[in-house]
């Protein structure tokens, strides 16, 4: 399943988006797409390739808490 | 689809971008990740039994969809005929558990090529998307030229249709 976990921005430098995932943070490139702190993104291959409206993000956040991620 | 392309190659390069997603929510070990990351460097496909177990989702829908789930018009058809789409429009297993925007995101999509640069050692394709101007990481053996219209999924261009 193509499903990725979103996690939040919290520092952007230069091309780099440092994104935290419920603690754990890592970075990825803005090559694909800007983002600003505070955004909602998904990353893939550790590029950020898209924002997601907060509401959607904390819905989605839930539901992997809920469900069996294999 | 190149006629000396493996199905293992053909499927392998459309799922690879599903990695990372495995990779990151914890489907699949760092460890094999990474000897299946190399692999794609390489362009060396995995193993049908490899395949079939890290993209267990994959699989099961395209055996719904068929007696051969190796048969070269079945994998097209998931692919390039939208099987992976329709599935996801349905709303089929985990997708019906999440956001639409989510969803959209994991569909494979058309575009045409408008520009092409180099970033940190990966060519990067500006697509024209219905309108939409959006960047993706070309996939590996894909030589795309502007003008091309190529199929993506996730964060790659994958094949040009």
């Amino acid at each position: 399943m193509c499903m990725a976990v979103p996690g939040k921005v919290v520092k952007v430098t230069n091309d780099i988006a440092t994104v935290d995932y419920d603690g754990e943070v890592r970075e990825a490139s803005t090559s694909l797409l800007k983002c600003e702190i505070g955004d909602y993104v998904i990353v893939s291959a550790k590029f950020i390739m898209q924002i997601i409206p907060e509401e959607a993000a904390l819905a989605s956040l839930k539901v992997w808490d809920e469900t069996d991620r294999v | 689809m190149k006629l000396t392309e493996s199905k293992e190659w053909y499927f392998f390069k459309f799922a690879y971008p599903c990695m990372h997603v495995l990779l990151d929510n914890g489907s699949l070990s760092q460890e094999e990740f990474d000897k299946l990351t190399e692999l794609y460097e390489q362009g060396i496909a995995p193993e049908k039994g490899v395949l079939e177990r890290v993209f267990l989702a994959a699989f099961r829908r395209i055996k719904n969809t068929s007696n051969n789930h190796w048969d070269w018009n079945t994998l097209k058809n998931y692919w390039e005929g939208m099987e992976h789409t329709k599935a996801i429009d349905a709303r089929e297993g985990n997708y019906s558990k999440f956001p639409e925007i989510f969803c959209e995101t994991c569909k494979v999509k058309e575009g045409t090529v408008v520009s092409i640069d180099e970033t940190n050692g990966k060519t990067i394709l500006e697509l024209d998307i219905m309108g939409d101007k959006r960047k993706f990481i070309q996939g590996k053996h894909l030589e795309a030229n502007v003008n091309d219209i190529v199929l993506t999924h996730l964060a790659y261009a994958v094949q040009k249709k």
